[in-house]
């Protein structure tokens, strides 16, 4: 048995300290000095949210399941109980590394640059009058105070919301209560926790937390305040939101019930000044162990000085804007229908502009000859402009069905609202499919054109979401391809139940297809090498824990192919392990925008097939989502996704090398060796031919051209309304 | 500079046809341009229990019916999609499972009320001529192959048709179906071991009317259509992803469906994501077209991909060359069904075509279409087969042996207006309180008497049965109606004929006939 344990320890990571290990990734680059001040403290912050959802949801979940006894034991052959110890000691290193990292170089920094803390205690008399003037008129209206008796049971308190614990002695005889006892101020999440003050410097500001610890006596007239603490719990997350990321960790409903309230706090932070009393009074209501506290050496919920990221103002302490280049592969002021019924387009933003993908939607949604228009939604900015297109094209008459997925994370009440008003404009709105997430992204336009119906559909590794397109790095492909077409379409009759899956052409899909393909794929390679011919996988993706994909990688690396392995976030795959995994290299790119695309690049003994994918290598994703997985079969976009995988590969400068113990580095570079930051690349990429296009664009002349036959079956023609060319956008 | 236009684009349309079967309900959108093989836009298959309901209690039960709504309710989404709106677009039919339902026109109403889809009933003779249109539609790499027996196995009934000299010799609709044998033995409480036997009994039963009807009995190829047995080729050609036409061997496809009858149906569904109903019917099906393979001597058994929906379809697009080639299968089937009642074919043949130049020529005076013409002319090539039966009201005879035989891909209406007219060749003229003819609605009472009065003048012109009027000439001239017979002996039985027969051209278009072998006045005198 414990041979068979070390056996799994040894082949695979598991998957919550892999994601630490990630976490522990991006508090590294809050450490680089040479990453701009703000950015630092924004990858902190960021640090510091990426842990307030991992208690919620894994953490939560593994403690349901340890209250529950159980002791299934994950990839890496660790019961609950163990992986909760292991995470623990993990989360105290990276808690002290960022507080250290706050306390030590931020902090500092900051002053230095003119945004300073201002303790109470130093504030001037003008700050303090006017930190008084705040709290009397925005902040002490918002707050209730919650006198905790003695026997009754603990109050119910928000989630990740601050809170203040004061312990109070009344006055001689009130005539009510005990003499003294505690009670609990919530600072709720809508307050300002950065509040400015009057200063000649950059930025001065007070803390919410301090200004009320201050102000508490105001809360409480007429009594004395003996002993104050700042807190904060982790609740462990909705069923819904756990349902869909933990969904591997949940067992049936009624276990979950009853672990749930045993479960129910997960964390506890505090200051690190809290005397043992209000820590022995807080654990005591909130019914938790020593080992769920964590007392915190600076301020709480680092995650909030993401807004002090965002200070305006403070350009010099950012990253220089990267502008978005106009994508290559399409025209300005040209139609897409008419620029996509001639080749397919590809780009990758935020390197290159998102706005063609909103173009392509905005226009569909004015075109009259525009019949249909059926878009997968899901988790798409506020006052979305595809939403607000989708809404368009239905009061106009056209048939428009929106899938959205509700279960997005922590989202529900915004998107039910945007549901609504879609409902109200006319649009087919269907709420997800029962038993599965739709997280596949892509859109199908249906347009009548002199040819006959030609179908266009966008296919994304990222959500409809503009805002999110600035900082997420995701393909999105437009083609007027009728394979893609046939397949979109009956991908949504699929979906939709409207008809049995059948077989598609181009496009694999989740939980049906996909898995299957991808183990061909890699099957596919180890073949080749069998038989002697090279053969190389090179796959990026973002999250990388299936075991039955990992077993088929260790497999092909046992047959000597070649495999390159871009993961930005969990992956329970061990690399370079001898007779295991020696030819597979794990790196990760972590740097001022979110990796995100999912890219799949198979050899296959000298045809290459290269995919873009929602999909990332968890058994979530294959197997209880609905994703999509598409062959780009153009040869430009082939070698478009080739030269974005070849510039990822090279990265030595924000790349992390995973070792065969679990560790992650980023090995110094020898002098004479070329820097390559693959994201600045891409970018420098994108803008040189963004630059050469327009070069070659003023000086082409357009002549109609007719697309050469069997390409894309039906008579290729330019649609008729193209000639009104669209004005450009930007 | 102009753009190079699209071959045909006004013409290109697109179509959606629907094929309520017995356990699905399907429905395909396609894009239709003549010349063209359809290019299908969506496939939608949704599985439903019409026949379980209707093959086991004889209706279809409100929950089927309502499901059968929602599916055509999303359905009806889809076609909206496309902006299919005219109903000459949409093609509807149902099969079985709905006409034997003993509550069909509760449940055709009840599906146009929800979603406006005008459901049709298919005829026996929709189901051969679409059959027909789906395997005369294939491509062939060499030979095609002759003669074939074309087989298609439903879910309530079997078509067969016997291809051969590129003519449909034999068809028939048999109710021999997937779904009925299954509830065959559900009804029966069959125990499992006894299954395969009763099965077996049950088809052979069928089996043997199939062979004791054809016209020969050794056929080497059988062209096999229905989802089942294109199943059934895709589990049993590694290549059928790459071929327009699989092939497999009757041997092949009985050990398979021996594995399929026994296998359980879970298993069925999980490995090859059949649904319930199909993974229940799969087995029967496969049985039967094994042993009809059998019972002619079958070598080859050849799957098509092609079906139902292709052949609704084509049938929408339909070429002209593609419509006269059906004409020549259905006269085809009218000068089979005259000799088989011994009729004098030369008499009928010439009679049909002094009927048809009468037709052409009075164009503006009947007002009739090309579909009438075609009518006629059956009518005209069949109108004394009744001389079988005896000399005696042999029109009446003719009536009833036209309506009670299947003529390839004619529908029951027309069959009806066919025997009508044959009938009238003769005698009384129409009265409303003849059978057939009392309940027709009063145009198409019309047609019967204006081709039925056409028919006997041209029976007339050959009454003595020797074309000696081998073509007339036809002068419209004022209220006379002037035919010129060039070249003709006496015409004195052919004038006293008229007389008789003429009577109801007469009274109906108001134009007396003259007969004669030369022009009586010359041609400027036309004062009309």
């Amino acid at each position: 048995m414990s041979e068979r344990l070390a056996e799994r320890a040894r082949r695979y990571i598991n998957r919550e300290l892999s994601w630490l290990e990630f976490d522990a990734r991006v508090l590294a680059e809050a450490a680089d000095p040479a990453v701009p001040l703000l950015e630092r403290l924004r990858f902190l912050a960021i640090s510091a949210s990426n842990l307030d959802e991992f208690y919620m949801v894994r953490v939560g979940g593994l403690t349901m399941l340890a209250a529950e006894g159980r002791a299934r034991r994950d990839i890496a052959g660790l019961t609950p109980r163990e992986q909760l110890r292991e995470i623990a000691g993990r989360v105290r290193e990276i808690v002290a590394r960022q507080y250290a990292l706050f306390n030590g170089e931020l902090e500092p920094a900051l002053e230095r640059a003119g945004i300073r803390r201002v303790p109470w205690a130093a504030a001037t008399a003008e700050q303090a009058r006017h930190a008084e003037r705040v709290w009397e008129e925005e902040i002490h209206p918002q707050l209730t105070p919650l006198a905790v008796e003695a026997d009754a049971p603990f109050p119910r308190l928000a989630g990740l919301t601050l809170h203040l614990a004061l312990r109070l002695r009344r006055p001689a005889d009130p005539g009510w209560g005990p003499p003294d006892g505690w009670a609990v101020v919530a600072l709720p999440r809508a307050l300002p926790r950065f509040i400015a003050l009057p200063s000649s410097e950059a930025h001065a500001y007070l803390l919410l937390e301090d200004m009320a610890r201050e102000f508490a006596p105001r809360l409480f007239p007429s009594c004395e305040i003996l002993d104050s603490a700042v807190f904060r719990i982790t609740r462990n997350a909705d069923m819904a939101v756990a349902e869909d990321q933990a969904a591997d960790l949940l067992a049936n409903m009624e276990d979950v019930l009853v672990a749930r309230r045993e479960s129910e706090c997960v964390r506890l932070e505090v200051e690190a000044t809290a005397s043992e009393a209000a820590l022995a009074w807080l654990r005591r209501g909130l019914g938790i162990g020593d080992d769920r506290v964590v007392r915190a050496a600076g301020p709480l919920a680092l995650s909030d000085y993401q807004r002090l990221a965002d200070l305006p103002g403070a350009e010099t302490l950012r990253y220089e804007p990267w502008p978005p280049a106009f994508p290559a592969a399409f025209r300005r002021g040209v139609s897409i229908f008419e620029q996509a019924a001639q080749r397919d387009l590809i780009l990758y933003s935020p390197f290159e502009n998102y706005e063609p993908v909103v173009d392509f939607i905005e226009e569909a949604a004015a075109d009259p000859d525009v019949l249909a228009i059926k878009q997968i939604l899901y988790r798409t900015s506020r006052n979305s402009p595809i939403v607000a297109a989708l809404q368009r094209a239905a009061e106009e008459g056209k048939q428009v069905t929106a899938l959205v997925e509700l279960k997005a994370r922590f989202d529900e009440e915004r998107n039910i609202e945007w549901t609504r008003a879609l409902e109200r404009a006319g649009v087919q709105v269907i709420c997800g499919i029962r038993g599965f997430k739709t997280h596949a992204k892509v859109c199908l336009v249906l347009r009548r054109e002199a040819g006959g119906i030609r179908r266009y559909v966008h296919f994304g590794t990222g959500n409809y979401n503009e805002r999110t397109a600035r900082q997420y790095c995701d393909i999105s492909l437009i083609s007027a391809g009728e394979d893609y077409g046939a397949d979109v379409s009956a991908f949504f009759n699929t979906i939709t139940g409207v008809s049995q899956p059948g077989p598609f052409r181009r496009i694999e899909m989740a939980p049906l297809g996909l898995r299957r393909r991808l183990l061909e794929l890699i099957e596919g390679e180890r073949r080749q090498r069998e038989a002697g011919r090279p053969a190389r996988i090179i796959v990026k993706m973002n999250s990388l824990a299936d075991r039955e994909l990992i077993d088929a990688l260790y497999r092909a690396s046992q047959a000597g192919v070649s495999i390159d392995l871009l993961v930005r976030g969990i992956c329970c795959l061990r690399p370079g392990v001898r007779g295991l995994s020696e030819t597979i290299r794990v790196a990760g790119v972590v740097d001022r925008f979110l990796e995100h695309a999912r890219i799949f690049w198979f050899q296959r003994g000298g045809d290459p097939a290269v995919f873009i994918s929602s999909a990332d290598w968890m058994p979530r994703n294959l197997d209880k989502r609905i994703e999509l997985m598409v062959e780009v079969a153009d040869p430009d976009c082939r070698q478009y996704l080739e030269r974005v995988l070849d510039i990822c590969r090279r990265d030595n400068v924000k790349a992390w090398i995973l070792r065969p113990n679990g560790a992650y580095v980023r090995p110094p570079l020898p002098g004479g060796v070329r820097h390559h930051r693959s994201q600045l690349e891409l970018y420098e990429a994108a803008c040189a031919a963004d630059r050469a296009a327009r070069q070659s664009e003023s000086r082409r002349f357009d002549p109609y051209r007719r697309e050469p036959s069997g390409g894309r079956g039906g008579a290729a023609q330019k649609p008729p309304s193209s000639r009104k060319a669209r004005p450009p956008r930007r | 500079m102009t753009r190079p236009s699209a071959p045909a684009a006004a013409e290109r349309r697109q179509v959606a046809v629907l094929d309520i079967g017995a356990t699905a309900i399907r429905m395909e959108i396609a894009e239709i341009a003549p010349g063209e093989p359809p290019r299908t836009l969506e496939r939608l298959s949704q599985p439903v229990h019409l026949g379980k309901d209707t093959f086991t209690t004889g209706s279809i039960g409100r929950p089927t019916i309502e499901e059968a709504v929602r599916i055509l309710r999303e359905y009806r989404r889809r076609v909206d999609e496309y902006g299919i709106r005219s109903p000459d677009r949409i093609r509807a039919i149902a099969t079985s499972a709905v006409k034997e339902a003993a509550n069909r026109d509760a449940f055709l109403d009840r599906v146009y009320v929800a979603t406006g889809f005008d459901v049709e009933c298919a005829e026996d003779a929709d189901l051969v001529r679409l059959t027909y249109l789906a395997v005369r539609h294939l491509r062939w790499k060499g030979r095609q192959p002759d003669p074939a027996l074309v087989v298609e196995v439903g879910g309530g009934s079997t078509e067969v048709l016997l291809l051969r000299g590129g003519r449909v010799e034999f068809y028939e609709t048999y109710p021999l179906g997937s779904v009925r044998l299954r509830e065959t033995l559900e009804a029966g409480r069959v125990p499992a071991p006894r299954q395969r036997r009763t099965l077996e009994r049950d088809i052979r039963r069928i089996v043997d009317q199939m062979v004791a009807a054809s016209p020969i009995t050794r056929v080497g190829t059988l062209i096999a259509i229905s989802g089942d047995v294109r199943f059934a080729a895709e589990q049993l050609s590694p290549d059928w992803d790459s071929v327009e036409i699989g092939a497999v061997t009757p041997a092949e496809l009985s050990r398979f469906a021996d594995e399929v009858l026994v296998a359980p149906q879970e298993d069925l569904v999980a490995r090859h994501g059949l649904s319930f109903t199909e993974a229940e019917t799969t087995g029967p099906s496969l049985l039967a077209y094994g042993m009809i393979a059998a019972a002619f001597g079958v070598r080859q058994i050849l799957v098509p991909k092609v079906h139902l929906r292709t052949a609704m379809e084509l049938e929408m697009s339909i070429r002209p060359e593609l419509a006269e080639e059906f004409r020549d299968r259905i006269r085809d089937a009218a000068g089979m069904l005259a000799e088989r009642y011994h009729a004098d074919l030369e008499h009928a043949d010439h009679v049909a075509a002094l009927a048809l130049r009468l037709f052409d020529a009075l164009g503006p005076l009947h007002g009739l279409g090309f579909h009438q013409r075609f009518l006629l002319e059956i009518a005209a090539r069949l109108h004394e087969v009744g001389l079988y039966v005896s000399n005696r009201s042999h029109h009446k005879h003719s009536m009833y042996l036209i309506q009670n035989s299947e003529l390839f891909g004619v529908r029951q209406e027309d069959l009806l207006l066919i025997a009508l007219i044959a009938r009238y060749h003769r005698k009384s003229p129409p009265l409303p309180t003849h059978p057939g003819y009392g309940a027709l609605p009063r145009n198409q009472r019309v047609v019967v008497q204006k081709l039925a009065a056409i028919l006997r003048v041209a029976d007339a012109l050959d009454r003595a049965h020797r074309r000696r009027i081998r073509d007339v000439e036809v002068r419209p001239r004022g209220d006379r109606l002037v035919l010129l017979a060039p070249g003709a002996g006496d015409l004195t039985i052919e004038r006293m004929a008229l007389r008789e027969k003429g009577r109801m051209f007469e009274e109906l278009f108001g134009m007396a006939i003259d007969l004669t072998r030369a022009p009586a006045e010359p041609e400027d005198a036309d004062h009309v």
